[in-house]
Formats: structure tokens, C-alpha cells, sequence
């Protein structure tokens, strides 16, 4: 067939904010013809066509078109009024649960995850963020040294931790909160990123468990590490995508970067580990997720998991009081349904000895009311 | 060995070894009681859903799963029925006369068997399923199911479980299966029971290190509580979503638009289909999903999966002369003339159509009309045709 008998197809997807080719385009016989980016023209011979794109909820959206010989078409894959910040199994809960959160009060503290302190002066900024419930909070920090984690109280329940996906030096310093109880009554928080669309649409698939089109986000990650994009965080969260679909190990010095430019995360550092696990190096694998448990509580789900694999598949058990032992202890705690790490216990420090239920306000702790 | 099911054969192999349980040999009937002085039971009582659980995947495996490379050959089953599953759920006293016993040594030799069938060809498919009592420990574990014989005894309390993740650790070699599912449906034991305890259990294989799989994705279904989602004497939500995924709900196309399930598109969809199946009856359940994806297939069915078409026309007045006909051209078509009024469903193999819809007799000021539309599973969406 000639080349002026085609036509072509551009898919419109505004909630579509990377450069990544998360559109698929099928033909009749349902076969793939193209992964292409938004708003980029595809030719195409003219026949019956299928676009789709999987939306942040995890949802697939997908619209048939026609396409005729010399006719450019166009197709809009609408997002609907979903939101983007929470997964949709996170929005299902809150909804269930939203009747239940009848706390009239609830304070939110920040602690360095690392060692325990407290530096909730360092809340810089909190707000009720626009179209989210009374229970949602946007969090802005002042800059400074090592991993955040909020805990999160009410009176009567153990309280929750959770760590925060922020980068503490650079322009990464806000984050979605969102609250709420769990069927058996406990409070619960997860956190979400907030700021560049692209790594925010890349955490939307993630838990989502979408993650083939985490993947083709997260293969952009590279350049989150240069220049003024410089986000560790969203290039730490690329680098787990590709992980879980086995396509990291071509980046090992991206990797190495990663671990060895940001020594405040611990994240960069298991992802090496990972990979040397997966190259059959022990004795490498060791070496890193030792630097990993060190730098303090990883600030994904994905990283604690990897890290307390690595404990558990070693004969030996780690030294008691050591950060590895300190990681392998918070394994039956951690929930790993959340994107980031997250636990109950007031003393994130020793949560298996402190999962009371909380009283209050302790004096002298500059909880911060809600 | 008991095998539940042997189709044999040479080649690239499906081997899976299901377990479920429901029957505590040393567990209280009713949650509450509190543990013996030489017991440390974390607080556990008797299930009601874990061996009908694995009933329901161990038939959906021998009647429906198809592997385009690894036809099924075996299924190991082991359970530990609960008295109300043995006397409510069909066929179970046949199935559970026919089954291996749940307990510590009937499973190490059935995984023992497993292990060796699956490491028979790199090209096999070697699928775990176990429903019990479990310990999460990491999205990349499976976690610690207890097994029936589970006594809480000291010194080694954990002596009567199985490690899923030392199991998928141990699952490597150049002969292995490549290609692993493991899929955990778990009743989990609350974190604050098992802090103290050496999470060591006492069934343990061999770590290679070496040749890992290529794909080894682990589904972790854990519910709160001591009693399994699910209804009593029935499956567990987990299964119950897992088998509804399997058969329409990860359905997904490949590149040559054949149908399938992999372990991408199954794991985007399991989760949000148990907490669905939860919520519907107003609990809280959530699965958790680590180990390696790779996009690997899982099923293949024999037939594209049948969905159903919303068609209407527009304006709806033209409904009382509208009729639609379905199909990939207007010359091939599945559906012919299906009356428009009142407006419904159609049902047709998943696929790429044109509905066309002719209006007879002619009737001013509506006109023939054709929309395209992708039936595709699980809820395609209408279809208006434009007639005006």
C-alpha cells in the first residue's frame, strides 16, 4: 500500500504527564501495533483501531477508532474525575472506612528515621489539600539532614509511622498524607509523593500494581538524577519498577550513583544489593544491605522487603542491637500493602515494645493537632 | 507421595502443589482461649475456608488452566478440611479421601516430589498455592503458613509450618522451572503474637543462590483476624477472586491479540478484586505482591472470553426501529438484527467491532448508523450508535 493511503491516529491523554510510551494502539485482530507516547501521531493504514492507556488508578481506559486513507483522527482516553494522589484500593478502604473515622482529634508528629528524634519543627506547612477528605493533610517541611517519618495519633490506638518520600535537601519537601482506620479499628496513614507529575503518575502505578507501565516510567529514571530534576526519591522509586520486572541490571552504575551520591538514603544502596543478588554476588550483595540497614528505615515498602529477604536468606542472624537486626525485627510489623515504609509503635526506635495504645500528648512532645 | 492428579507426559511440565487449611490439630475451636502453659498458639482458633480454598484452585487447575508450553501434569493436593467444609462443600469428603494430610511430614514429601518434578525441565511451570495460618515477613517472603500438626511447642515453635520464602529461595538450578507462581492465602497471625519468636520453620530446603527463575512473582493474600475472609465452609475471598481473575478478570491480549493471563496483568487486578469481594461485605482485606515479574504467561484459555455489550442508540427515540448487528466487518458478523428496543446487552467473544445499526423500516428522520467498540473484559463499555 502506498504511503499517502494512510492515515494516522494522536491519542489525547492530558493525565498522561510523561514522555513515556504508555498508549497501546491494537489493531482489528487485537494484535499490537504500537506503544507510543501521548499526543504523538502514529500512521496507521486504515482499518479499525483500539487505544488504551491504564489509568493512575490502575484502571485501563480504552476507545476504538477508525482511521480512513489520508484522514488524521484523534482520540481522547478521558481520565474521568478519578483522582491521581491515592491508589484505588487505598480510596476503597478509605471510603469504607470513612464512617469510622470519628476520632474528633488526631496530632501528627515528625521524627528522624534514623535516630528516633523528634523534628516536628521542621512542619514547615499543613493544609486540608483541595478535594481530599478531612483526614487528608498536605505535609511542607523546612530542609535538613536524614529521612523524615510522621507518626500519626488518636487516643486510645497504637500509633502509626510511616516515612515520608521526601528528599530533606533538595525541592522535594511536600507530601499527601491521608488517615484513616482499618477494619479492626487501628489508625493507619499512607503517604504520597507530590511535585513532578511524571513521578507521581510512576507512584500511582506502583501501587497499583501496574507495573509494566511503572516500568516504561521508570525507565526514564536516569535523568532524575541530573541536573536540576535531581530527585533521588522519584529515581529510587524508577529503579524498584525496574527491578520488579528484572530490567535494572543494565543500569548498575546508575545504581552505584544512586547509593553513593544520596548517603542519607538507604534506598539507593538496597537496589545495589538487589542487583548483586541477582549477579550472585553474596559477598557484594552483604556489603551494600549492610550500608543500606545503616543509613536507617528505607523509605519504600519495596526496600524494606528486599532488605529483610536478604536477612532472612542468610544463615546467619544479625548481631542483636545491629540496624540489620533492628530492620529484621520490624518485618512481622510492617505493613507492605504501602508504598513507603510503615509500622505501628510510638518509639519507632523499639515499635515492638511500644505498641500500647496512646494516651495523649505526652508532655514535652510537640505533637501538632488536627 | 500421593499425587491428586497425574497426567504425565514429556516435556515442559505445569506442576502444582496446593495446599489448604482449615483443621488445627492444637487449635481452640473458637478464638479467645487462652494457649496451654506449654503452648505458644498466638492466640489462633480453627478455619473454616482454607481447604475449600484449595479444592476450588486444585479443579480450576485440572478443568480449566491451559499453558500454551507447559500443559499441566501434576497436582499435589493437601488439606486439612474442617468438619463443615466435609459436610457443606461438594465433593470434599471424595477429594479430601483422595488428598495428602496437611501436616508437617505429608508436606515436606510432597514438596520434596514437587521440587523434583519441577526441576525436570527449564521449561516447566511450577505453581504453589497454600491457604492457612500465616506470618507475613516481606513482599518478598510469602511469609510462614502453619501447617495442620502446628503444636506451638518449645523449643522450636514454628517446627509444624512451611516457609514459602525458603521454598522459592530453594526453587533455582539450571533445570529448574524458569517460570514460578506462588500464591499465599493467609490468615494472618497478629504481629504483636509473634514477636519474640525465631521465625524459623521447620520445614527448610536448600538455598542454591544460583540460577535463579526468570519469573517467581508471590500473591499474598492476608486477611486480619483469626477467621478467613470468605464465607464458612467456602473459599476464601482470596481464591475466590484469584479463579475470577483466572478466568476473565486478568484476562489480558498479547502482541499477537491472543488471550492471556500473566503475572503482570494478574497481579494489577488481584488486589483490587479481593478488596472489592471485601468490601462488599463490609470488611478490609489487602494483598500484597513482590518477587520478580517478567510478564510471564499463566493461562492461556481456549476460546477468547465471552463479554457482554451495552448497545443503544442516539436519540433514543429511534430505539422502536433500531437493530444492531455486531461484527468484525459488516460482511462477518456474530450478532445480527438484535432489536434495540428495549435497549440491551449483547453477548460476543472479546474483540475489536463494528456495531452497525440499520433502521428498519425506513423511518425519518433517523439514518443507518456504525460505531466501532472494544469488547473487551472484564466490563466493556457501551455503545451508542448515532442515528439521528
Amino acid at each position: 500500500m502506498s504511503a499517502h493511503a494512510l492515515g494516522s491516529v494522536t491519542v489525547q491523554a492530558d493525565w498522561i504527564q510523561s514522555s513515556a510510551p504508555l498508549v497501546e494502539v491494537r489493531d482489528q485482530g487485537l494484535r499490537l501495533v504500537d506503544r507510543i507516547a501521548a499526543s504523538t501521531p502514529l500512521s496507521l493504514h486504515p482499518g479499525l483501531y483500539v487505544a488504551s492507556a491504564v489509568l493512575p488508578s490502575g484502571a485501563r481506559v480504552s476507545e476504538p477508532f477508525a482511521v480512513m486513507a489520508g484522514e488524521p483522527a484523534t482520540v481522547a482516553l478521558e481520565q474521568g474525575a478519578e483522582p491521581v494522589a491515592f491508589s484505588e484500593q487505598e480510596l476503597i478502604q478509605a471510603d469504607s472506612s470513612s464512617a469510622m473515622f470519628d476520632a474528633k482529634q488526631w496530632w501528627v508528629r515528625l521524627v528522624d528515621a534514623k535516630h528516633g528524634t523528634d523534628v516536628t519543627e521542621r512542619i514547615s506547612t499543613t493544609s486540608h489539600g483541595e478535594g481530599l477528605g478531612d483526614a487528608d493533610l498536605e505535609l511542607s517541611t523546612e530542609p535538613g539532614p536524614g529521612t523524615l517519618l510522621a507518626q500519626v495519633a488518636t487516643p486510645g490506638r497504637t500509633v502509626w509511622n510511616v516515612v515520608l518520600p521526601l528528599d530533606p535537601h533538595e525541592q522535594r519537601r511536600d507530601c499527601d498524607l491521608r488517615v484513616w482506620f482499618d477494619a479492626e479499628g487501628a489508625i493507619r496513614c499512607s503517604a504520597a509523593l507530590r511535585g513532578d507529575p511524571e513521578v507521581q503518575l510512576l507512584a500511582s502505578y506502583l501501587v497499583a500494581d501496574r507495573l509494566p507501565e511503572a516500568a516504561r516510567v521508570g525507565s526514564d529514571a536516569d535523568r532524575l538524577l541530573e541536573g536540576k530534576m535531581r530527585d533521588p526519591v522519584g529515581a529510587a522509586l524508577g529503579g524498584y519498577a525496574l527491578l520488579r520486572l528484572g530490567r535494572l541490571a543494565d543500569r548498575g552504575g546508575w545504581v552505584e550513583n544512586l547509593m553513593n551520591w544520596f548517603e542519607w538514603m538507604p534506598d539507593g544502596a538496597i537496589l545495589a544489593g538487589a542487583l548483586a543478588t541477582a549477579a550472585g554476588d553474596r559477598h557484594r550483595a552483604r556489603k551494600c544491605f549492610r550500608t543500606a540497614a545503616e543509613r536507617g528505615l528505607p523509605i519504600f515498602s519495596d526496600g524494606l522487603s528486599l532488605v529483610v529477604s536478604h536477612l532472612r536468606a542468610r544463615r546467619a542472624e544479625p548481631e542483636p542491637g545491629t540496624p540489620e537486626a533492628r530492620l529484621l525485627a520490624l518485618a512481622p510489623l510492617a505493613s507492605f500493602g504501602e508504598l513507603t515504609t510503615s509500622f505501628p509503635g510510638s518509639d519507632p526506635q523499639r515499635p515492638h515494645e511500644t505498641l500500647e495504645a496512646w494516651q495523649g500528648p505526652e508532655p514535652g512532645v510537640p505533637w501538632k493537632e488536627f | 507421595v500421593a499425587v491428586w492428579l497425574d497426567r504425565g507426559g514429556s516435556g515442559a511440565r505445569t506442576h502444582a502443589l496446593v495446599i489448604g487449611l482449615s483443621a488445627y490439630d492444637h487449635l481452640p475451636k473458637e478464638q479467645g482461649e487462652p494457649d496451654p502453659p506449654d503452648r505458644t498458639l498466638f492466640g489462633l482458633a480453627q478455619l473454616e475456608s482454607g481447604a475449600a480454598s484449595a479444592l476450588h484452585v486444585a479443579r480450576w487447575l485440572a478443568d480449566e488452566y491451559r499453558h500454551p508450553d507447559a500443559p499441566l501434569a501434576t497436582v499435589r493436593l493437601h488439606m486439612a478440611p474442617s468438619q463443615r467444609e466435609l459436610d457443606e462443600v461438594d465433593g470434599m469428603k471424595a477429594a479430601a479421601a483422595k488428598a495428602g494430610r496437611a501436616a508437617k511430614g505429608a508436606v515436606e514429601k510432597a514438596l520434596t516430589s514437587w521440587f523434583r518434578d519441577c526441576a525436570k525441565d527449564p521449561g516447566n511451570v511450577a505453581i504453589l498455592y497454600i491457604a492457612g495460618h500465616g506470618i507475613e515477613l516481606s513482599k518478598d517472603e510469602g511469609g510462614i503458613v502453619l501447617l495442620a500438626d502446628f503444636d506451638g511447642k518449645s523449643p522450636r515453635i514454628l517446627d509444624k509450618a512451611m516457609d514459602t520464602g525458603n521454598v522459592r529461595r530453594a526453587m533455582a538450578g539450571k533445570t529448574m522451572a524458569r517460570t514460578q507462581f506462588y500464591f499465599v492465602d493467609a490468615c494472618r497471625v497478629r504481629p504483636e503474637e509473634v514477636l519474640g519468636v525465631k521465625l524459623t520453620a521447620g520445614i527448610q530446603m536448600d538455598e542454591p543462590g544460583a540460577d535463579p527463575p526468570t519469573s517467581s512473582p508471590i500473591f499474598f493474600g492476608a486477611s486480619s483476624g483469626t477467621l478467613a475472609l470468605g464465607r464458612r465452609g467456602k473459599g476464601t475471598l482470596f481464591s475466590e477472586a484469584l479463579v475470577e481473575c483466572l478466568e476473565l478478570l486478568a484476562l489480558t491480549p498479547d502482541d499477537q491479540g491472543g488471550w492471556r493471563v500473566t503475572d503482570t496483568s494478574l497481579v494489577a487486578r488481584l488486589g483490587a478484586r479481593v478488596s472489592d469481594l471485601a468490601t462488599a461485605v463490609g470488611l478490609d482485606q489487602r494483598t500484597t505482591t513482590g518477587g520478580q515479574f517478567q510478564g510471564a504467561t499463566l493461562h492461556r484459555p481456549a476460546k477468547p472470553p465471552s463479554v457482554s455489550v451495552r448497545i443503544d442508540v442516539d436519540p433514543a427515540g429511534a430505539r422502536g426501529c433500531a437493530f444492531a448487528s455486531v461484527g468484525p466487518t459488516q460482511a462477518d458478523l456474530i450478532v445480527k438484527d438484535h432489536p434495540l428496543e428495549p435497549p440491551g446487552e449483547v453477548v460476543v467473544p472479546a474483540g475489536l467491532y463494528l456495531v452497525q445499526v440499520d433502521i428498519r423500516p425506513p423511518t425519518q428522520p433517523f439514518k443507518n448508523g456504525f460505531a466501532p467498540c472494544a469488547a473487551f473484559p472484564p466490563a466493556p463499555a457501551p455503545v451508542t450508535v448515532p442515528v439521528g
